[in-house]
């Protein structure tokens, strides 16, 4: 299970010096159930030394949603030194995660 | 080698795949997501399929999963990158494995259609969305716009009447396709707004000034409507990348129908079923129907054929 965000620690891992990437989703939201096995596999598949894959259920954590200007779900957030880098929208396959990553990591 | 390689699995590869296993075809029905149901995962609410008043999409689509599988039907997730169908032996190419079978049912369906117009792909997710029960929550007491005007789309509408001010529903013709049902709930809704004869023409969203220009087709005029969201329900296009070389399709890209009675394809032992079939009304009942009738046709050409 991916990491889970709060307003609590969501800066705190955006600056962690890792690359965050942050899966914004719903439980109302069916493409969102159907990305979470690739986020899944990327968690599993990532170095966790060098990039974090978390989590962040825009029901309970609706000022974040707006802070990011997430507007439609699943979105995904690259964060490198707590800026965005990248956005991914909707359900997209594993291989572009990667590419997306890629830059953010080496 | 399979009897039967069903492609997709959705209302019609699902329902193929109950009607299969229980000929007892040797069959594998190949899905590229992770969870089964095509379309159906993004209703909300389904309204219209006997024997459920009320079933919530992916309520249904794991259903019709689990009764396939029941039956011994087996499933695998893969994405398939290359078919050849044309010979008695037809293949199937995923990223892992080669998959040989003697008769093929292609029901992969189709995906909504985009307005390609200025301001779409740049504002998708900012504001423009073919989702409304993924997005509807973040359009709380705002005003948005629906374009469209069948059953998608109206239902979307009033799905998004939950959250916001106002929907603009706006239709290219002066009148609805919709079911007379759902056109009755949405002219009695007081948050809708219709709008008759007109299209967009360039979404722009960025703050303060957020608006979707619409031409009138009928009075030719151009208006500038105030909205913080777009939402695109204008219908849908055939997933037929994989074999429309091969199988030949109507000028829309829909398979074509070769025979009253029949979802034989041009090539023999390859079957249609669903969305991907050219016909005048795309419905999970009929998606169903046609999967059934396919694995009827199937065994009969294996039968025929041994």
């Amino acid at each position: 299970m991916a990491f889970q965000l709060t307003e609590d620690n969501f800066d705190e891992t955006i600056n962690s010096g890792k690359t965050v990437l942050v899966d914004f989703w719903a439980e109302w939201c069916a493409p969102c159930k159907m990305l979470n096995p690739t986020i899944q596999e990327l968690e599993d598949e990532m170095d966790s030394e060098k990039v974090t894959i978390a989590k962040c259920d825009i029901q309970n954590q609706q000022a974040l949603a707006t802070k990011y200007g997430i507007m439609s779900i699943p979105s995904i957030l690259i964060f490198k030194e707590g800026e965005v880098k990248e956005q991914i929208i909707g359900v997209v396959p594993k291989q572009d995660i990667k590419e997306k990553l890629k830059p953010y990591i080496d | 080698m399979y009897d039967l390689i069903i492609l997709g699995g959705g209302p019609a590869g699902l329902s193929a795949g109950i009607y299969a296993a229980r000929y007892k075809l040797d069959t594998i029905l190949i899905e590229k997501e992770y969870f089964s149901g095509g379309q159906v995962l993004n209703t909300w609410a389904v309204e219209n399929y006997p024997g459920f008043k009320e079933i919530k999409g992916d309520e249904l689509a794991k259903r019709m999963e689990e009764q396939a599988e029941h039956f011994g039907l087996e499933i695998k997730k893969e994405t398939v990158k290359e078919v050849e169908l044309r010979g008695a032996e037809k293949v199937f190419k995923t990223s892992k494995n080669e998959y040989k079978t003697k008769t093929a049912i292609l029901a992969t369906g189709s995906k909504p259609r985009m307005l390609n117009i200025p301001g779409e792909k740049e504002f998708y997710g900012k504001g423009v969305s073919y989702c409304g029960t993924c997005d509807a929550p973040f359009y709380k007491d705002k005003v948005v716009a629906v374009i469209g005007g069948g059953n998608t789309a109206v239902d979307e509408a009033l799905y998004l009447t939950k959250y916001t001010k106002k929907v603009y529903l706006i239709h290219r013709r002066d009148e609805l396709r919709a079911d007379k049902i759902l056109q009755d709930k949405a002219f009695e809704n007081p948050k809708i707004e219709l709008i008759w004869n007109s299209v967009a023409k360039e979404i722009d969203l960025v703050e303060d000034d957020k608006h979707v220009f619409i031409h009138n087709k009928k009075t030719e005029e151009d208006k500038k409507l105030a909205v913080d969201g777009v939402f695109v329900f204008i219908g849908y296009k055939p997933n037929n990348e994989l074999f429309k070389d091969q199988i030949e399709l109507n000028q829309y890209g829909f398979i074509r129908k070769q025979k009253m009675n029949s979802l034989e394809t041009n090539i023999p032992g390859v079957f249609a079923a669903g969305d991907i079939l050219e016909k005048e009304l795309r419905q999970i009942v009929i998606a169903a129907g046609d999967g059934a009738k396919a694995a009827f046709e199937a065994n009969e050409y294996i039968i025929k054929h041994n």
